[in-house]
């Protein structure tokens, strides 16, 4: 009897240490995706579907695409990183830090990313940069509160963004329509 | 071991001619045709491919950018119904499927080399590769299209290429046929002068067998004039020989009549002295008796007369022992002479005098100049005058009316000798053939039928003419002699 003890105790005992790496071995190695670096590539990307080249001051193919980031030095530094030497339209890319007191939607860039590393955006700010005549890019759960042209949101764990196309007009953009196809429109 | 040589048809020859030479092209078109669809569908196959990746690679640069993979697969579900491609996979830049159409797509389904592939870029930057999955059933489609066409295409072509053997072959034939006619008739009748006709059946002949129909004519025209030649070469041989053959008795029959003339003369000659010396004591006495009696007063009247008689005959008897001396001779070597016609006629009419008498033929001769010279060799001359005497003698023995006239005319520095007899002419069948050696109506053993022919021979040897005067009512022979040898 106690033979056969010994024995259905090893059997559970290998089978538990089997069972152990197998569910190791299935489990999801995937590295976790960087939401900064998410972000960054989004709005990167989402700037090549704007018909830049119709705006005052674009004509020029070295005019410069400057993107402004509020209030979020990660973020920057990020996109930085991303948009090192590349071009939109052949336009060279310029990522610039914008502070509070900076707001002025007569002097803004191109495209403005207002998520603050603080995650809390003012609801005054995108107001206060309406007509400023760039994209305004944010990230939350809805664009209403913000005014924004683009929203970055999750779903079923992945970035999606919404277009308000009525702001797009409003600040004189002109979107691909691949862009549209992809967000969702407002 | 040497191989039997086999016979093939012309029709053969040309049918597996023909027909390898159309297989050939057929094959070599054929074969042309599908290399060059195969490279047109291959280029056309590309461009589609680049045309259809570079519109996917452009709609799929928004939704790999924002890792929309949904719309990466709606954008790639566009090459539903499509009829190059079943579909279609994007790989990220592990390697990894990303996105794929048709869903279904069999997993065990490895990528295959010869599938195109793409980069999906944005602004240069590779994002993923497109791979475009193409239809194998469209390319079989092609195939067996080309194939149908190309079997079509193969039929019609051998088809007219047989309508056009057949009008080759017909041609051929009709050209052949016609020389081979030809040379069997030439064979069974040995007729030179057939030709080969030209084929009327169509409206052009092959030029290489024309020509040698030609060749093969100009060819017969040679051997029939050869042949004519070799005919006409004959014909004149016999002749030849012949006339060698005549010449040959002529001169056999001529030697042996010189040689019987010579034995005569000598014969003559002996008999000439033998008779001539008894008959010179018996003209001597007959005249020392004439003499005798004419100064005897008492001799009876009628002794003179019989003893001029004596003497008379015997002269007669000296003058044809002459003649007989001078005709029996062969004077075919004796100088030219001067000599009168008339002496030779008498001699000639001497000896034929008695056989003239007894035959009871009366001989006549007309008036002419006494004194004609002739440079000739008198015997000969006397030999033909007695031959043409004779024969007139011999021919109208049986006649009722029996004459000879002999008529001597001048003209023209010649003298012209007729002898006429009292026959009713030469008929003209026998006319011809009378101066041809041994040719005679005589009786056989009575002549040698060498008589006109040897005098002909004499008289022209003489530079003159022996004819008959066929426009004289009866027999009439002439003879022209010069005076003058020529």
């Amino acid at each position: 009897m106690k033979f056969k003890k010994l024995k259905l105790e090893r059997i559970v005992g290998y089978g538990s240490i089997l069972l152990l790496l197998s569910l190791l071995a299935f489990a999801d190695t995937s590295e976790p995706v960087d939401e900064k670096l998410l972000l960054s590539a989004f709005t990167f990307n989402v700037t090549k579907f704007v018909s830049w080249n119709q705006r005052e001051g674009m004509k020029k193919s070295d005019a410069v695409i400057h993107i402004g980031v509020f209030q979020n030095p990660a973020l920057l530094s990020t996109l930085q990183k991303i948009t090192s030497g590349k071009l939109i339209d052949a336009h060279p890319v310029a990522v610039v830090s914008i502070e509070t007191k900076a707001l002025n939607p007569a002097s803004m860039p191109e495209a403005v990313v207002l998520i603050p590393e603080s995650g809390n955006l003012s609801k005054e700010v995108p107001k206060k940069l309406r007509g400023c005549k760039c994209l305004l890019i944010t990230n939350g759960e809805s664009t209403d509160q913000f005014g924004s042209v683009i929203n970055f949101y999750s779903e079923d764990s992945h970035l999606r963004f919404t277009i308000d196309m009525e702001q797009a007009k409003i600040e004189g953009l002109e979107l691909s329509s691949q862009l549209l196809k992809l967000g969702k429109i407002l | 071991m040497t191989k039997m040589k086999k016979d093939i048809s012309l029709q053969g020859e040309i049918r597996r001619g023909q027909f390898i030479v159309t297989i050939t092209v057929l094959l070599t078109c054929g074969f042309a045709l599908v290399f060059s669809n195969w490279l047109i569908s291959i280029r056309s196959a590309n461009r589609t491919a680049q045309a259809t990746a570079s519109i996917l690679s452009r709609n799929l640069v928004a939704p790999l950018l924002f890792r929309d993979l949904k719309e990466a697969q709606k954008t790639l579900s566009s090459l539903e119904d499509h009829p190059s491609f079943r579909g279609c996979l994007v790989l990220d830049l592990s390697n990894n499927i990303i996105a794929k159409f048709p869903d279904a797509l069999p997993p065990t389904e490895t990528i295959q080399k010869n599938w195109p592939e793409y980069d999906i870029q944005d602004h240069g930057e590779r994002l993923a590769r497109l791979i475009l999955i193409p239809r194998r059933e469209i390319l079989a489609q092609d195939v067996l299209q080309y194939a149908v066409v190309i079997l079509a295409v193969l039929l019609i072509a051998y088809f007219i290429s047989l309508f056009a053997s057949r009008a080759t072959k017909d041609k051929i034939d009709g050209q052949i046929k016609n020389i081979l006619q030809t040379t069997r008739a030439i064979r069974q009748q040995s007729n030179y002068t057939l030709r080969v006709q030209s084929a009327t059946l169509h409206r052009e002949n092959i030029a290489e067998i024309q020509a040698l129909a030609n060749d093969f004519n100009g060819m017969l025209a040679t051997i029939e004039t050869r042949d004519r030649e070799i005919a006409g070469m004959n014909s004149g041989l016999e002749a030849i020989v012949e006339q060698r053959t005549a010449e040959l008795r002529e001169a056999q029959v001529s030697l042996v009549q010189s040689s019987r003339l010579s034995a005569l003369g000598e014969m003559s000659a002996s008999l000439a002295h033998e008779i001539n010396n008894p008959l010179a004591i018996i003209d001597g006495k007959a005249r020392m008796i004439k003499k005798s009696l004419q100064s005897m007063s008492a001799c009876p009247a009628d002794v003179i007369p019989g003893i001029e008689r004596i003497e008379s005959m015997a002269d007669r008897i000296a003058k044809i022992i002459r003649g007989l001396r001078t005709m029996s001779r062969d004077g075919s070597g004796d100088p030219f002479e001067k000599v009168k016609l008339q002496s030779i006629l008498n001699d000639a009419l001497d000896l034929s005098s008695a056989k003239m008498k007894t035959r009871g033929i009366e001989v006549e001769v007309e008036p002419f100049d006494s004194e004609i010279m002739l440079d000739c060799r008198a015997t000969q001359i006397g030999q033909v005058l007695l031959n043409l005497l004779n024969n007139a003698g011999d021919a109208i023995e049986k006649l009722s009316e029996k004459w000879v006239k002999v008529g001597i005319q001048l003209a023209d520095a010649r003298v012209v000798i007729a002898i006429t007899d009292s026959g009713p002419g030469i008929p003209e069948e026998i006319r011809a053939k009378l101066m041809q050696p041994f040719f005679t109506t005589k009786a056989v053993g009575k002549g040698t039928g060498l008589g006109l022919s040897i005098s002909r021979k004499i008289v022209e040897a003489h530079g003159g003419t022996f004819e008959i005067d066929a426009s004289a009512k009866n027999t009439r022979f002439v003879i022209k002699l010069p005076l003058q040898r020529v």
